[in-house]
């Protein structure tokens, strides 16, 4: 698959409390792949400050914690790798790539959600390596958690665009 | 935590240990003796607890910070940690406000008026993440009553509640996001002058 299907529609039987989070993370997902799909390396791999990320760095750090979160929420036997998502930072991934992953992650979230019964919404799991978590707050955890670096995404890429102003792109920040 | 020892801001949702454990597949079957959730009003107070983390995450990046700091914008067409605080703000006001069938609606919202504000004082800030902590505390009570799909206008168009929801902690989430590289930067440009 090479595209987010759009518009998207919930399946029958999605718990309504997650149409929602659904709904949210479809336009998130489709955000991501129009902040990186036009760019090339050097935009992907630049860094606007000190101690800050690459774009692609931010996606898959993003998108690994997401489709883990998601995953483990449903009770899938899926591993935390610290290591996996430390090394994530520092890919030099082109945007086919990126995009690619992103589509997947969406894949996962439209599979994963609609899964979720009441009782499993509050089944607890150990995850990231650590204690139990119930598996709403995975998915509450993993929802917040993807908002917030989209916006590192977005902002990155303004910045970049701004110090490259030769650059013509599709990407418009609102 | 002061500025100084303040961590970069691409961190993870958890801090994970050196050790993982191996899992085995989890099936759960539902006749089982499962915990007892109301998943509406668990979920909403998961979401009331995620703005609160995010206001708290608000009050860290502004508090103390000089009037420069607060009306800095990283770049064109960017905002300032003083406009995308009461934007943020707003907009989780009058998405919730929408949602629960209260005053403010959709129709009242200055969403231009937040984004070209500025000004010097972060303690005229910090109360109004005071104040948005409050309204939480008051309208979520409220949205327990409600049925999640029930549909609200949101902008012209239907959109249900579990939504309206939703993409406050999103919107809110993206805009800490913003508001971290913002003030990261900012450090950043203040040391090397």
């Amino acid at each position: 698959m090479t595209a987010i299907m759009h518009p998207y529609t919930t399946p029958n039987g999605t718990l309504p409390l997650l149409t929602g989070v659904l709904e949210a993370l479809h336009f998130m997902h489709r955000d991501m792949v129009s902040i990186v799909q036009d760019l090339p390396p050097d935009a992907l791999h630049w860094k606007p400050g000190a101690d800050m990320g690459t774009l692609a760095g931010i996606v898959q750090h993003t998108l690994y914690c997401e489709t883990y979160a998601l995953r483990r929420a449903t009770g899938e036997a899926v591993e935390y790798d610290p290591a996996a998502d430390k090394g994530a930072w520092d890919v030099t991934t082109d945007a086919d790539t990126l995009v690619a992953a992103i589509v997947n992650a969406d894949v996962v979230a439209k599979r994963a959600l609609p899964s979720l019964t009441v009782a499993r919404m509050g089944m607890s799991y150990t995850a990231w390596g650590g204690g139990e978590t119930v598996a709403g707050v995975l998915i509450q955890e993993g929802v917040y958690h993807t908002a917030m670096h989209w916006g590192h995404m977005q902002m990155t890429r303004q910045l970049w665009g701004q110090h490259h102003p030769e650059f013509v792109g599709t990407y418009k920040p609102w | 935590m002061d500025n100084e020892t303040r961590k970069p801001n691409l961190t993870l949702v958890k801090d994970a240990p050196a050790e993982t454990t191996q899992e085995t597949t989890e099936e759960l079957d539902e006749t089982d003796d499962v915990p007892v959730v109301a998943p509406w009003s668990t979920w909403l107070d998961g979401n009331r607890q995620s703005l609160k983390t995010i206001h708290s995450d608000m009050r860290f990046l502004v508090k103390g910070l000089p009037g420069a700091a607060l009306n800095w914008q990283p770049g064109v067409s960017t905002n300032s940690l003083w406009a995308t605080t009461l934007h943020t703000l707003g907009t989780t006001l009058h998405l919730l406000s929408t949602a629960a069938d209260i005053e403010p609606h959709w129709q009242d919202w200055k969403r231009a008026d937040e984004l070209a504000a500025h000004g010097e004082d972060p303690a005229l800030l910090l109360t109004a993440i005071t104040n948005m902590d409050d309204f939480l505390d008051k309208v979520f009570p409220v949205l327990e009553e409600e049925d999640p799909a029930t549909e609200r206008d949101w902008l012209g168009k239907p959109k249900p509640l579990s939504y309206l929801v939703s993409y406050a902690v999103a919107h809110a989430g993206r805009h800490i996001g913003h508001m971290e590289m913002t003030r990261q930067l900012w450090d950043q440009r203040s040391k090397k002058r």
